[in-house]
């Protein structure tokens, strides 16, 4: 199952991590959707921004 | 390819590419209207939604001669190529645009910067890169924009039976409008509209392509017993069967690892076409955005070209007992549009041939672009700023150059001249030549730039200059498949490589970046660092 057929394990680790990668990349991605916006919220909170306006 | 022969209608076909152009031509009058100011034109006024960057960037990297090139050289060498891959996307999306697409953005935004060698001359306060790296990308991208031009003309020439004179000048005459009009913010819209089509076109060629052969693992167990039909000639130079490496260090083991696959994958991450579009972004969390976007959308692209690529021996053996080089005649460009024609449907062949065009039309659009930019920015303004700074006024900000808009048409121009005046045999070495010396010269350059403050300006014009040299040389000199074909080795030393093998198959981005790199290191830590106010001007909201 894991050999996919293949016939050299190396090639079925390609073919593998050609399919992980960019699920990975893209669940990544997605994850930090916000992160810049956090990192930014977090430093005007850590200088006493008041968040109200 | 031809249209005959591959049993479309030429009408159908005719009416389908008409309002191919036309949506085209919409989206290109809507980046004209939006396009105001020179930042509109040359970075899209940095008001880009990430998931049209992400599409920009993919489009741009990949070409038709990436597809159906790359594709055809899978069938050839079976599926190792797959590692590319996992590159691609590892370092040409994930790593790019989280280790250099967030820091490239924040740092343009807060010197202005406007082009790739505008970023680093900025970055390293010197003149001398900015018009270094202009120089570098006008003189030498217009052979790689070459080849995407060769590629589009001989797609449309097959495809529409027109002449392929008139296929080239059609081809660059309709790019030329719209980049000339709309600039950067024309140039991603269309790529984004091209990218859908794309998307479509090879995620249904992967699908149907599994489907067709039994399935994936019925297809892979099918190919790996073919094993016993590679040609005695390659087995001789590594190739073990399409579902294993080849042997290591053997000719062909060197040729997959170092040139196409470390050569290309790491190239990419130098690429001023592809570095420009982190500048384009609204805001820092776009990239994150984009990356989802640009991780999928490649893997639709290289990934079914390297898993059809090799299948389509599978598909060749059963249909008619001869592998897929062997019905193309040699010629691996001719495997994945023969693979098309024979085994998908009369409908999926319009699609894909708009595919095919889109990869085309925005890969050249994009180069063109960067290479006008490179012109009216990098060079002409640049020297000026440099040499009379006082001839420079606030209008040259404001607005649009008109420099730049003939960099559009000299960048095309050259291209079409290359187009027919080099030979075929360099033209397609342009892309693996073009990457290596982009990242041999500016990676660690740019890895300075981003992450290591004290890097000085002497270490980063000597890390270009050795890198761009030891390249140069490597490829005129040492690696066979560029040193025949141009000849000067031969011409100076009466033989194509001065070196033996595996010289002969090692990329010169194997060498020359480690050198340029360790140039950088040594020069920047031996040379004063820059001021501390100009680093907080680059800095100071990392």
């Amino acid at each position: 199952m894991l050999m996919v057929g293949m016939e050299d394990g190396w090639i079925a680790l390609a073919w593998w991590l050609s399919i992980l990668t960019p699920i990975a990349g893209a669940v990544y991605g997605l994850l930090n959707w916000n992160r810049e916006g956090k990192i930014v919220k977090v430093k005007q909170e850590d200088e006493g921004v008041n968040q109200n306006g | 390819m031809g249209s005959e022969a591959m049993g479309i209608n030429i009408q159908i076909l005719t009416v389908v590419i008409i309002l191919y152009v036309g949506v085209l031509s919409y989206l290109a009058y809507l980046g004209h209207k939006a396009t105001n100011s020179s930042e509109d034109y040359l970075v899209a006024g940095r008001d880009i939604n990430g998931g049209i960057m992400a599409l920009s960037y993919g489009v741009t990297f990949v070409s038709t001669s990436a597809i159906v090139g790359f594709g055809g050289v899978a069938a050839f060498h079976g599926f190792s190529l797959l590692w590319l891959t996992v590159l691609t996307i590892l370092i040409g999306i994930i790593i790019a645009f989280a280790l250099f697409g967030v820091p490239i953005r924040k740092l343009a935004v807060n010197l202005g910067s406007t082009t790739f060698g505008e970023l680093l001359g900025q970055r390293y306060n010197s003149k001398f890169i900015t018009f270094f790296s202009g120089i570098m990308i006008f003189i030498f991208m217009p052979a790689y924009t070459s080849i995407i031009l060769v590629g589009g003309a001989r797609f449309l020439e097959s495809s529409l039976l027109i002449n392929y004179d008139i296929a080239l000048f059609l081809l660059a005459i309709v790019v030329a409008i719209y980049v000339i009009t709309g600039g950067l913010k024309t140039v991603m819209y269309t790529d984004a509209f091209c990218a859908l089509v794309m998307l479509a076109g090879m995620a249904y060629l992967l699908f149907s392509t599994y489907s067709n052969l039994g399935g994936i693992v019925s297809a892979h167990q099918e190919l790996s017993v073919l094993q016993n039909m590679v040609p005695e000639a390659l087995v001789a130079t590594g190739h073990q069967g399409w579902t294993a490496m080849p042997a290591f260090g053997s000719e062909i083991w060197w040729t997959v690892i170092s040139t196409i696959v470390m050569g290309v994958g790491i190239g990419v991450l130098a690429q001023p076409q592809l570095v420009m579009r982190f500048m384009t972004v609204k805001k820092t969390n776009s990239l994150y955005r984009a990356m989802a976007v640009g991780c999928i959308f490649i893997f639709f692209m290289t990934g079914t070209a390297f898993i059809v690529g090799p299948l389509s021996n599978l598909y060749f053996v059963q249909q008619g007992g001869e592998i897929a080089t062997t019905v193309a005649e040699g010629n691996v460009d001719l495997i994945i549009p023969l693979f098309i024609n024979e085994m998908m449907p009369g409908w999926f062949v319009y699609l894909i041939m708009l595919s095919l065009l889109s990869a085309a039309i925005s890969t050249l659009s994009s180069l063109i672009h960067v290479q006008a930019a490179a012109w009216g920015r990098d060079i002409i303004r640049n020297f000026r700023l440099w040499k009379s700074p006082a001839s420079i006024t606030a209008d040259d900000l404001d607005t649009i150059p008109w420099i730049t808009r003939i960099g559009v048409l000299v960048g095309l121009i050259i291209s079409i001249l290359l187009a027919y005046r080099l030979p075929e045999s360099i033209i397609a070495r342009a892309t693996a030549f073009w990457f290596g010396i982009c990242a041999a010269s500016f990676l660690p350059t740019i890895i300075g730039a981003l992450y290591w403050k004290n890097s000085t300006k002497a270490g980063a014009i000597a890390s270009i200059i050795s890198g761009y040299t030891v390249a140069i040389f490597g490829f005129v000199f040492m690696h066979l498949a560029e040193s025949k074909p141009l000849g000067i080795a031969r011409l100076i030393f009466g033989r194509d490589a001065l070196f033996e093998f595996p010289w002969t198959h090692v990329d010169p981005l194997f060498y020359a970046l480690p050198i340029s790199a360790i140039v950088f290191v040594v020069v920047s830590l031996v040379t004063s660092p820059p001021a501390k106010k100009h680093l907080e001007r680059c800095f100071h909201n990392f």
